[in-house]
């Protein structure tokens, strides 16, 4: 029978070694969180890719690692420039081998917020989108598989696969890094951010006031789809373009009620996003607003939303000043959104 | 003082425990020893009892053999270059056997899949889905393990990236309009059937299968390709232009003409 001293020890001793096992635990010390501001919506993040510091820096090489390509030429950040708001400021976008793609690439800041990818909205979650670009025969042209085999052999990339999602690197552990990533890439520190959720009432200009009261009447109502903070409310509408061929959201619904249906693309940042449409048909803001004043061609699937708005050029200044308000150049100097490679 | 009687009953306990009766330990064993103390690594397990699901690739009456002439029902001379097929949720006397299984026609002459362990007994009725299962057609590929059926390292060639989803089957190959021109099958067919739904159930109330212990009782389909232009009610027309379908919505009516013709094609072989 131990003396109480001698028990005291015991305790002492497990504890110690408890202390010490916790503090060796890879898993917390990782665990990072999203940088979301609190007039942001709540991000969504699946079970399994929980951030860590690992999966988010795995990712970010990965994303701009142009082994993911056929032919080695191209990587994710070839079309989502990160000095261009994760854009390549290309109509369409352009593949391996000059190959030119079907739609403009869209920004990826605050991409986390989406609740579908790509301008018809076919795939539903960010490690789940990895997969087509990659597997497109006017981008990557390649195959997760082969990507995952081709850097079988690099030490690092399996050193971080490994203390990332306990495993060797796959087509799981590419999906979900490059995921892990994006969702990283937050936008949410415009003038506007500042003068209205923070209530700094200088932070824009009366004309950029002026337009985002215009921006929000019932009458112009750019707001019934561009719904503020993301500035986008993740539907899909006819707006009025002329037909470029690309049947839009019918292509994944099938329902002809959907032909030249597009996503709704977030307001922030068009300083770097131009151009403009799912086929960058507008280079400029000027053309954006000309075409809603307008109200675009009659089709039978066009939004009710979509008027002739009779706007003044007075108006249309105004109106283009709100929306330069919602341009935040701080991502291009965070360092955790740069090419590591370069 | 101490290292030394440990020792001592070391060098007892060893002993004691190498006198002991060695033999196979496990019951479960064909050579199980039942006065045996000490597991001697001996143990001969008897075979599983398992199914083995083949679906044999025909032409009419004779294996398909791919880029080979045949003449279809619209009397169109082809040759098949590409079969592939999954299916889920195959069922025995209405019970889940196996969750998936993926056939690649390309990969042999039949197309077998790996044995599926099975409780003995006598099973009536077969089913299963020609496609995946809604809750797994739009779920992650790389979640399964790689030797998974539905994993994208074994699938991935019959998984959509642009619109999330499993291609059901594929059927590709060359066609020569009327057998009038050049007599060499040169123009494509590709048909790419997927999307929820296109999905059929399979299923033959009539089937029954012995399946008994120890054993593998092989549980033969044919699908016959010359049955997949057409049904008692439907016909594709090659020379209709009905030579193509990543199942878009501007195919429609092929989909449709795939999707209700097709289960037609799979048999059960008759012993």
């Amino acid at each position: 029978m131990p003396s109480m001293l001698s028990l005291s020890k015991y305790w002492f001793f497990t504890f110690g070694i408890i202390t010490i096992v916790i503090a060796c635990q890879k898993d917390g010390e990782d665990e990072t969180q999203y940088d979301v501001p609190q007039h942001f919506p709540e991000m969504m993040v699946p079970e399994d890719n929980a951030p860590t510091t690992t999966r988010i820096e795995l990712g970010r090489h990965l994303f701009f690692d142009k082994n993911l390509s056929r032919d080695g030429t191209i990587s994710c950040g070839s079309c989502h420039r990160p000095e261009m708001a994760f854009t390549d400021q290309n109509k369409l976008s352009k593949g391996i081998e000059n190959r030119i793609g079907k739609r403009n690439a869209p920004t990826l800041l605050n991409s986390a917020f989406n609740t579908s990818f790509f301008f018809d909205g076919g795939v539903p979650t960010l490690e789940l989108q990895v997969l087509a670009p990659i597997e497109e025969h006017t981008e990557m042209d390649f195959d997760i598989v082969a990507v995952a085999e081709r850097l079988s052999n690099d030490e690092k990339y399996q050193e971080w696969s490994r203390k990332a999602y306990d495993r060797a690197l796959d087509p799981f552990v590419i999906m979900r890094s490059i995921a892990a990533f994006e969702r990283s890439l937050l936008s949410y520190e415009s003038p506007f951010d500042a003068y209205y959720y923070q209530g700094q009432e200088n932070a824009i200009s009366t004309s950029a006031k002026k337009g985002w009261n215009l921006f929000r009447t019932r009458e112009i109502g750019c707001i019934n789809c561009h719904r503020p903070p993301l500035f986008t409310n993740q539907g899909f509408y006819h707006i009025g373009l002329t037909d470029n061929g690309d049947e839009g959201r019918r292509r994944v619904t099938g329902l002809e009620e959907d032909r030249g249906k597009f996503k709704t693309p977030t307001l922030r940042n068009l300083k770097y996003t131009y151009p403009y449409m799912h086929d960058g048909r507008f280079e400029t803001l000027e053309e954006v607003v000309e075409h809603f004043n307008s109200g675009g061609i009659s089709h039978p699937n066009k939004s009710s939303y979509i008027q002739p708005l009779n706007l003044t050029e007075e108006e249309k200044k105004q109106i283009i000043a709100f929306l330069n308000s919602l341009n935040d150049d701080s991502f291009k100097f965070k360092e955790g959104y740069q090419n590591p490679f370069q | 003082m101490k290292i030394k009687i440990m020792l001592i009953v070391a060098a007892i306990l060893s002993l004691a425990y190498s006198c002991k009766e060695e033999g196979c330990t496990n019951p479960s064993a064909i050579n199980y020893n039942e006065d045996a103390e000490k597991d001697d690594g001996s143990c001969i397990l008897p075979p599983p009892t398992t199914i083995a699901l083949d679906v044999l690739p025909m032409y009419e009456d004779e294996v398909l053999e791919l880029n080979k002439d045949y003449i279809n029902i619209t009397g169109d001379r082809i040759q098949f270059t590409d079969v592939k097929l999954i299916i889920t949720n195959l069922k025995l006397n209405n019970q889940l056997v196996t969750d998936a299984a993926y056939f690649d026609y390309s990969e042999g002459t039949s197309m077998v899949t790996s044995e599926i362990n099975i409780t003995p007994g006598s099973y009536e009725g077969i089913s299963f889905n020609i496609g995946v299962d809604e809750a797994r057609n739009t779920a992650d590929p790389a979640q399964y393990d790689p030797e998974h059926p539905l994993s994208i390292n074994i699938a991935g060639n019959m998984h959509w990236s642009w619109n999330t989803g499993y291609i059901f089957y594929k059927i590709e190959g060359r066609y020569d309009l009327g057998n009038t021109g050049s007599g060499t099958p040169q123009e494509n067919f590709v048909y790419h059937l997927g999307m929820n739904q296109y999905r059929k159930l399979w299923e033959d109330s009539n089937f029954n299968v012995d399946v008994q212990e120890n054993e593998t009782t092989p549980i033969a389909l044919e699908l016959d390709l010359s049955k997949v232009f057409y049904s008692e009610t439907d016909t594709i027309y090659l020379s209709n232009g009905e030579d193509f379908t990543h199942t878009g919505p501007n195919q429609e009516t092929l989909n449709i003409k795939l999707s209700n013709i097709f289960p037609n094609a799979i048999n059960v072989v008759t012993q």
